[in-house]
């Protein structure tokens, strides 16, 4: 498995000299260089991080996701361990702070509505909606429900108004407890489209707290055709829906109407 | 005078070979304290784990074991941070060296449980835990009722010596 560092617009491959170079002479990974750097990641507490690895992925204090894969072992049809790991994929959280101004002044003059901002993955989602909650949280009480802890992780320097952060909550929990007890003007929450993820956002739209979310997808056909995204759609819940895509300049945005 | 000196030189004799066989038993009863000391520990590990998920490097900040804090071992394992390849408790016995000169089994056996520490998932750490917990206790059993009689054994024997050179100085 070869080291890649991947920005927003290529892949690069480091030599042993740590130079760029083809990838045919950049640094390759051993299994035991895998294990040993998702033993790090894990502390060196496995047992902390079996159900994470379980879903994929590891969420380091400083926020860092490490997409983990390897050997599943199933037992009665449940994904029991994953084991033998193959690679690491570590995601670094970064601020790009003026990405929000656009759909803020374009779409929130009047007032927060409830939007679903799709796009495939490695667009920037998860980084226009950290910057959303920062900026949005300067003028309305802001609940982020952080299920994966990587919008607004401990440890990352942000400078937050009003912005309360329910980490490693289930959407469905975190939104119940936010609506219930922490009086949100506004919930932003990540990927959303699980089937337990549904009745929570249909109860919290009927309690009248806009949502912000996020969900994978280039186009509004494709959202359509996941059908939790679906009955969402078709119930009402956003008011405005908002494509990103990487464009020649960075992550651009345009609205498309159901 | 040479009364009280003679009194003081028949004592000393009397205590000198005495105290030699308490320390022996105290030595001999302290290898079954540690013994215990680790099962405790194992105890321990269990407990954070299971209950609290404690991270492994913080796992023996709340641990205390007298036995194993007079050996010195517990300000070790207590500093002992995993290196990313061996656990602090891998790391801990390597830097104190042998915890049971005497005894290979046990040696081999705490080793085997270090080596095991923060790679697996929480049951099956739990599992493993209890596992070494009995094979451990099976061995402190064994050994502490034949520790029972030798250390009855040395301190006769101290008192005994002790009590015959007093009698030949006689």
């Amino acid at each position: 498995m070869p080291v890649v560092f991947s920005t927003y617009t290529k892949n690069l491959f480091v030599s042993q000299n740590g130079k760029i170079c083809k990838m045919e002479d950049g640094i390759i990974c051993s299994g035991k260089d895998i294990d040993y750097t998702v033993n790090r990641l894990c502390d060196g507490s496995f047992y902390r991080y079996t159900d994470n690895i379980k879903n994929g992925y590891i969420v380091t204090n400083d926020g860092i996701r490490a997409g983990i894969y390897g050997e599943a072992i199933y037992q009665n049809r449940k994904l029991s361990v994953v084991n033998s790991f193959c690679g690491v994929n570590l995601r670094i959280p970064y601020r790009f702070k003026s990405c929000a101004d656009v759909i803020i002044n374009k779409f929130y003059s009047d007032g927060i509505h409830s939007t679903l901002i799709y796009s495939p993955p490695g667009v920037g989602k998860t980084t226009l909606i950290r910057e959303l909650a920062l900026k949005l949280s300067k003028k309305f009480c802001v609940c982020v429900v952080d299920e994966k802890c990587e919008i607004l992780p401990c440890g990352f320097e942000y400078g937050g108004g009003m912005c309360d952060i329910l980490r490693g909550y289930s959407k469905p929990d975190g939104m119940e407890i936010a609506v219930r007890t922490l009086s949100p003007q506004l919930i932003i929450c990540d990927e959303i489209g699980m089937t337990d993820d549904i009745p929570a956002i249909l109860s919290v739209q009927n309690s009248g707290v806009p949502l912000i979310a996020t969900a994978h997808g280039d186009s509004i056909k494709a959202i359509m055709r996941k059908p939790n995204l679906k009955t969402l759609c078709d119930n009402g819940i956003f008011e405005r829906f908002v494509r990103l895509s990487k464009g020649s300049s960075g992550m651009e945005m345009c609205e498309e109407i159901v | 005078m040479n009364y009280y000196f003679a009194v003081l030189g028949y004592t000393l004799v009397f205590l000198c070979p005495s105290a030699l066989g308490y320390i022996a038993a105290f030595r001999t009863k302290e290898q079954v304290l540690k013994l215990d000391g680790i099962i405790s520990m194992i105890e321990h590990i269990r407990y954070e784990i299971g209950e609290r998920m404690t991270p492994q490097n913080m796992i023996f900040e709340r641990f205390e074991n007298r036995a194993l804090s007079r050996c010195g071992f517990l300000d070790i394992l207590k500093k002992s941070r995993s290196d990313g390849e061996n656990s602090s408790l891998k790391c801990a016995l390597v830097s104190y060296g042998k915890l049971f000169p005497e005894d290979a089994k046990c040696e081999m056996l705490i080793n085997d449980f270090s080596l095991t520490l923060g790679t697996l998932s929480r049951q099956e750490q739990q599992n493993r835990c209890t596992e070494y917990i009995e094979r451990l206790r099976h061995i402190y059993t064994e050994k502490s009722g034949k520790i029972s009689a030798d250390t009855k054994l040395y301190r006769s024997l101290g008192l005994l010596l002790g009590t015959v050179s007093v009698l030949l100085l006689l």
